[in-house]
C-alpha cells in the first residue's frame, strides 16, 4: 500500500522505454515515406492518391503528374516558370511541391487509421 | 465464489465507465489525438496489485470483450494484444523488482506495452509503420506518469473498497 511516488528502480524502466523508442528513431533515420499524395486546387483537395502504385495522369487537363517508385512529382505543366516540373519527385512526409501560376499544390501525407487505440 | 463475481462485474463497470468518460476529454495537447489518458488502467493496477493477478488478466479479458461487441472485431483484438501484453509485462516486473519500484514506474511500463501491443497487432492486421513507434513509446510514458500518479492519489479513496476476502 504504501509505495512511495518515486523509487530508485524505476530508473531501469523509463531507460529502457527511452531506450526502445530512441534505437527506433535512429533505425528508421527519421526519414519517413509518405503513403499517400494529396493534390489540392485553391486549397481544396481535389485528388488523393496511393504512392505504391505507378501512374501518370492529368489534373485541370494542363499538369500532369507521374508516380513512380513511392514519388510523385509534376512532370509537366503549362505554366512559365516551371518550378514545380524542375522541384523534381517528392516521397517524404510533409513534403510539399506548388504550381504557383495554377495555384496547384501536392502534398505527402501518410494516412494511419490508429483510431482504436484504447489507451 | 459469488463475491469475486461480483467484485470483478464492479471493476468491469469502474473500466467501462472511464474509457467512456476518457472518450468526452478533448485530444491531449502536443500528442498525436488517438492517444488517450488511459483511465481504465488506474482500475487495472489496482487489481494487480491489491487483488489477483488472475483477475486482472480476466477482467483485461472481459474489457476487449466488450469492445468487440461495441466496436467490432479488430478494436476487439487490438484491445486484447494491448491489454493482454500490458499486464502480462506489469506482473513480470512486480516478479522481478517486488518492492523496489514504484506505481508510477509500473503504470509507465504497463501503458509502454499497452501502445507495443497494439502496434503489433496494427502491424500485423494493417500495416507496418515502424517510425510511428517512438512517438507511441513516448506517449506511453506520459500517459503512464499521469495514471500512475493517479493511482497513488486515488489509493487512500479506493483503498476503502474491500476485495472479497
Amino acid at each position: 500500500m504504501n509505495r512511495p511516488l518515486i523509487k530508485k528502480h524505476d530508473i531501469f524502466i523509463y531507460a529502457a522505454s527511452i531506450i526502445i523508442a530512441v534505437s527506433i528513431y535512429l533505425l528508421t533515420g527519421g526519414n519517413v515515406k509518405g503513403t499517400t499524395g494529396q493534390i489540392s486546387i485553391d486549397g481544396r483537395i481535389v485528388k488523393t492518391i496511393n504512392l505504391s502504385q505507378d501512374a501518370i495522369f492529368l489534373i485541370d487537363e494542363n499538369i500532369r503528374f507521374q508516380v513512380e517508385n513511392g514519388a510523385i512529382g509534376f512532370i509537366e505543366s503549362n505554366c512559365a516558370d516551371k518550378v514545380c516540373v524542375n522541384g523534381g519527385m517528392i516521397s517524404r512526409q510533409g513534403q510539399i511541391a506548388v504550381c504557383l501560376p495554377n495555384r496547384v499544390s501536392l502534398t505527402i501525407v501518410t494516412e494511419i487509421e490508429f483510431d482504436t487505440i484504447v489507451y | 465464489m459469488s463475491k469475486k463475481i461480483a467484485f470483478l462485474g464492479l471493476m468491469l463497470a469502474i473500466m467501462l465507465i472511464c474509457t467512456a468518460l476518457e472518450h468526452m476529454l478533448p485530444p491531449i495537447p502536443f500528442l498525436p489525438p488517438n492517444v488517450r489518458l488511459g483511465l481504465a488502467n488506474i482500475a487495472l493496477m489496482f487489481c494487480v496489485f491489491f487483488v489477483s493477478r488472475s483477475s486482472a488478466i480476466t477482467l483485461n479479458a472481459l474489457k476487449a470483450f466488450f469492445v468487440l461487441l461495441t466496436r467490432g472485431p479488430i478494436a476487439g483484438v487490438f484491445s486484447l494484444c494491448g491489454g493482454l501484453l500490458s499486464v502480462c509485462v506489469i506482473i513480470l516486473l512486480l516478479y522481478i523488482f517486488r518492492e523496489k519500484i514504484s506505481y508510477t514506474a509500473v503504470s509507465v511500463a504497463g501503458a509502454t506495452a499497452h501502445n507495443f501491443g497494439q502496434f503489433a497487432a496494427f502491424s500485423v492486421l494493417i500495416s507496418l509503420h515502424l517510425w510511428y513507434l517512438p512517438v507511441l513509446i513516448i506517449a506511453g510514458i506520459a500517459t503512464g506518469i499521469v495514471t500512475g500518479t493517479m493511482l497513488k492519489i486515488l489509493l487512500p479513496v479506493i483503498g476503502k473498497i474491500r476485495p472479497y476476502t
